[in-house]
């Protein structure tokens, strides 16, 4: 089960919200006698609600400029790699004839196809390697 | 319908509804749902409407829910809040790929809303979608940069993308933010530690992570793994000395891990075995008692040396009386010499003991107890059962027996050996003999279960497990619901042997929910683990859910469902099938009328008693859910039942296959037997290219199987025949089977096959096999190769002379009775013991070769 929040709890001040401080609600049923229950409450627990823990730390500049860097690095490669793919010329008919024979979806038959520059036999050659 | 917009007093109430939500509080929730919803002002708001399903959800009312989240979808489309709920309702379904459409949709409305992000995040990392991951952790990291699980999850979306720098990066940035003084053992750090270290290891970084252990390691709980992991670094960087000393010390700690002592080899790279024996024998001074440094030599040293060493382990070993010592030796049994030797040293024990009470004649002392006789003798039927010799085998086992009669280890061998021979139910009634000395020990139970099982008694076996299965429940309900797939497995086979098709395709299917159910319980891990900081522990299991159907249950059950598949495929029943199976040429009209009515009668009788059961089952389910809580959430995903007769009417049983096939190519494609039987559905199916992929892959792993041996003819006489392929595919098959085939014809490519195996009886069958199906005029030759028992053939045993005896009988080389007799007689003669040789009417049970059975089985032999 997913926290759900349309507003952020832990910032908005200005509205007045009761907090029941005992994270353990009024509703939780005193306890029953033990029996063996192969650990079900336990795994329950799992998806209780609790607080993010936060970082007390001022200077995380440094590190997300790092991460930006990086990251435009990365889609700048990808993109260069799908533009060298979508040069390559496809036929439909190749396309139809690799997803009938190979049982596999569009995306995969097009990405084999356009990888051996469009040579129908050759793809079809490494997919049944 | 125009969004209205909540005053004051019901936005808080909107607020709390949300914190019910999260507090798991539902039926508050649903009371400030209603304190909105009953003012006619806002009956039709938007949020609150959804809200109310998503709390029903949890409610277990999935249909309302639905109802109310599409409602309030509708009324206030442009709603983030709605489409999100939308989104965890279809997620509580399993149906992630519409959840994702529907957060998606809602980051549309609120672009940088955390909560959705977060939502979409865990769909993405459940569905593997890792760069989707690495995505939405970016921007989860950018909005939020000083909680925690931003760092980490951003982290570990790196590390699974197996960019090791930048996940190291982020681990470092992150560890130093966290300021826990040098002093203070901190649980959740000592973690964090741990996982950054296990990244360095995966990308090599050894130098970079023995520093970081030995700077840390004051903090680390796990102290062991501390020094194993400097053991480890220290020998791949090849400091051997400082290797050593670390191995040393963990084999002071435990002195009974073979991996340190393999660390211990590596590190010392002793060239001599004097030398090396001189370790182990050190090592045993200083742990008397020990078993690893007395047992690991005896894997190094030959002949006298062996004999030698192997003298003292035994005979300590028989005094103390160990039961499973051969097991502990087992893996010696490849090296003849070394099972000579062991033969000869525990056979001249067994002599001597029984005459004198020592070991050997020549001896003085303190006498042996009786059991060390006994102990001896348990050996030696494990040692000649192994060996294969079972009637020698048998002999010893009986006079242990004959001695100690209650001991359950010698009953329960004694039942392996007849299981070795091939009589199962002779196996299972002395395992059930076993399990009776002890019925409240579950182990010895539930191999009498399975070994029933193996004998096709079914019945006996449900029985057997119901003494500790929960009361109130069918044992199969019972141990479907504790996901117990030994028991599910063997079941598929026995009903698989006995024809019961729709039966062992229940339990496939079962099985492979099972599957689907631990793949699906990982979702609320991905919040948890972070939480908790145990991030090796959640990368693991990741990791192991990524290959889980490679585990061996789900290939037996796969492998089983398309074995029946394709069996539906080539013969499939219909609803007349029932009566057409009844050997009818031998009863009269009026005869088979009657027992057509008797059949009936028995039918409806069994009906009457199967919906008793099930009144009283649902009767008790019914008690059991009023005492549960209201609040409970339902397990979700409504299964459809599964009905025997259905599944074995299915209308695609192709299709049906290759949904079980898919997981095995992706995880198992290293087991020729995946691709084989991909083989043969492709073949039904008439796809050529996929035929060709199985048989490379096949190929590149055993080009010499015989099973292979068979697809191969049969593919490429399927090529031949069909001349009006598309030119492409032509082009494929005839460049590609060049490489296998390389020209040859069949006829050669298979005399070629028989020459190259001509002293293995599996791979003789198989080119008989085909030599009949190239030229059906060569029948008398193929059946005399299929059916030689000379004295070259090396595979002689029970297993594959069965298996020529059903080919006999199956058609592979069409019709030949008076052939199969003469075999069997001579298989007879050769294993006497085995129930499949036996004469006909003289052992009920064993091999469905030699039984013609119908799914019938049961109530026809009601009527005998």
């Amino acid at each position: 089960m997913a926290r759900l929040g349309g507003i952020d709890m832990a910032t908005e001040g200005d509205v007045e919200l009761e907090l029941e401080t005992e994270t353990s609600g009024p509703e939780r049923p005193p306890e029953k006698p033990r029996k063996h229950d192969s650990g079900a409450a336990d795994l329950e627990r799992v998806t209780d609600y609790a607080e993010e823990k936060e970082i007390q730390s001022s200077n995380l500049e440094t590190a997300m400029s790092v991460i930006g860097d990086r990251r435009s690095r990365e889609q700048k490669a990808k993109q260069e790699r799908e533009k060298e793919l979508a040069k390559v010329t496809i036929k439909k008919e190749d396309l139809e004839l690799i997803m009938t024979e190979m049982e596999i979806s569009r995306a995969a038959a097009e990405r084999s196809l356009r990888e051996h520059m469009g040579n129908v036999v050759e793809a079809l050659i490494a997919l049944t390697n | 319908m125009p969004n209205v917009q909540l005053p004051p007093k019901e936005s808080n109430l909107f607020k709390r509804i949300l914190k019910c939500y999260e507090q798991k509080q539902y039926k508050n929730g649903l009371k400030f749902c209603k304190l909105i919803l009953s003012n006619p002002k806002f009956a039709e708001h938007g949020e609150t409407l959804a809200m109310k399903g998503l709390t029903l959800n949890c409610l277990g009312k999935k249909e309302e829910a639905y109802e109310f989240v599409r409602k309030g979808l509708r009324n206030d489309v442009k709603s983030h809040v709605c489409w999100h709920v939308y989104g965890l309702l279809q997620r509580s379904d399993k149906k992630y790929d519409e959840a994702i459409k529907c957060y998606r949709n809602a980051l549309k409305l609120d672009k940088d809303n955390l909560q959705i992000l977060r939502d979409l995040s865990l769909l993405q990392i459940q569905m593997r979608d890792l760069e989707g991951y690495r995505e939405t952790r970016y921007q989860l990291l950018q909005l939020r940069p000083t909680q925690r699980a931003s760092w980490i999850g951003y982290a570990i979306a790196y590390h699974l993308l197996k960019d090791y720098d930048m996940a190291l990066k982020l681990l470092e940035e992150f560890r130093q933010t966290q300021q826990i003084p040098p002093n203070k053992i901190d649980y959740e750090y000592s973690e964090l530690i741990l996982y950054q270290n296990q990244v360095m290891r995966e990308a090599d970084l050894f130098q970079e992570s023995l520093e970081h252990i030995e700077t840390y390691e004051k903090q680390i709980c796990d102290k062991l793994l501390v020094e194993e992991i400097k053991g480890e670094m220290l020998l791949k960087l090849g400091r051997l000395k400082e290797a050593s000393e670390v191995f040393k010390n963990l084999i002071d700690r435990n002195a009974e891990n073979w991996c340190y002592y393999e660390g211990l080899e590596k590190a010392l790279q002793l060239s001599t075995l004097e030398e090396r024996l001189q370790i182990y024998e050190e090592i045993s001074k200083q742990h008397p008692r020990a078993i690893s440094p007395r047992r690991l030599p005896l894997n190094l040293v030959p002949g006298e040396k062996f004999r030698e060493l192997m003298d003292k382990f035994l005979r300590v070993n028989f005094s103390k009386g160990c039961p499973p010592l051969f097991t502990t030796l087992k893996s010696l049994y490849y090296n003849t010499e070394k099972i000579s030797i062991i033969q000869e040293l525990v056979t001249n024990y067994e002599a001597s003991l029984k005459t004198c009470d020592f070991f050997s004649p020549y001896e003085n002392g303190e006498t042996e107890p009786p059991t060390t006789l006994l102990w001896v003798q348990y050996f030696l039927a494990q040692h000649f059962d192994k060996l294969g010799q079972y009637s020698l085998a048998l002999d010893y086992i009986n006079a242990a027996i004959a001695s100690t009669p209650t001991l359950i280890e010698l009953f329960y061998m004694k039942a392996k050996i007849y299981k070795h021979i091939g009589n199962l139910r002779e196996a299972a009634k002395w395992m059930d003999e076993a399990q009776s000395l002890d019925t409240a020990d579950r182990f010895i139970n539930s191999k009498c279960a399975k070994y029933m099982l193996r004998a096709n008694m079914i019945k006996e076996a449900e029985e057997m497990c119901s003494k500790f299965t929960r009361e109130g429940t069918s044992a199969m309900e019972n141990l479907n619901e504790m996901q117990c797939m030994w028991f599910q497995t063997e079941c598929i086979s026995a009903y698989q042997r006995l024809g019961r098709y729709g039966d062992a395709l229940k339990k496939c299917h079962e099985v492979e929910r099972h599957f689907f159910e631990i793949t699906d319980d990982q979702f609320d891990f991905h919040t948890y683990c972070m939480r908790k900081m145990t991030l090796r522990a959640y990368v693991d299991l990741l990791r192991l859910e990524d290959i889980l159907r490679r585990h061996a249950f789900y290939f037996k059950a796969a492998r089983s469902a398309i074995e029946i598949y394709l069996k539906l495929y080539d013969n499939p029943l219909t609803n007349e099938s029932k009566q057409q199976e009844i050997n009818s040429e031998n009863l009269s009209a009026k005869e088979l009328k009657k027992m057509l009515s008797k059949q009936r009668r028995a039918q409806k009788k069994a009906k009457l008693e199967e919906e008793k059961k099930h009144v009283e089952r649902e009767r008790q389910q019914k008690n059991q859910k009023k005492k549960r809580d209201e609040e409970e959430e339902e397990t979700s995903g409504l299964k459809e039942e599964l009905i025997p007769e259905k599944l074995e009417r299915i209308e695609n049983p192709l299709e049906e296959a290759i949904k079980f096939l898919i997981p095995l190519k992706n995880l198992v494609a290293d087991n020729i037997d995946t691709h084989l039987l991909a083989f043969e559905i492709y073949f039904r199916k008439g796809k050529f290219l996929l035929m060709l992929q199985s048989v490379k892959r096949a190929f590149t792993i055993n080009r010499n199987n015989p099973w292979l041996h068979e697809c191969l003819i049969k593919f490429s006489k399927s090529v031949s025949n069909h001349s009006n392929l598309p030119d492409v595919v032509s082009r494929v098959l005839s460049q590609e089977m060049q490489k296998i085939f390389v020209n040859k014809d069949l006829e050669s490519f298979n005399e070629d096959f028989l020459k190259h195996n001509a002293t293995s009886l599996q791979h003789l069958l198989s080119g008989a096999k085909m030599m009949y199906f190239l030229d059906k005029s060569r029948q008398e030759k193929a059946i005399a190769i299929a059916t030689r028992l000379d004295e070259t053939i090396k595979d002689k045993n029970v297993k594959t002379l069965i298996k020529v005896s059903e080919a006999l009988l199956d058609g592979s080389f069409g019709n030949c009775n008076s052939q199969y007799e003469e075999y069997r007689m001579a298989c007879h003669n050769l294993l006497p013991f085995t129930s499949a040789f036996l004469p006909a009417g003289s052992e009920v049970g064993g091999h469905s070769a030699a039984l013609n059975h119908t799914a019938n089985c049961d109530v026809l032999a009601s009527e005998i």
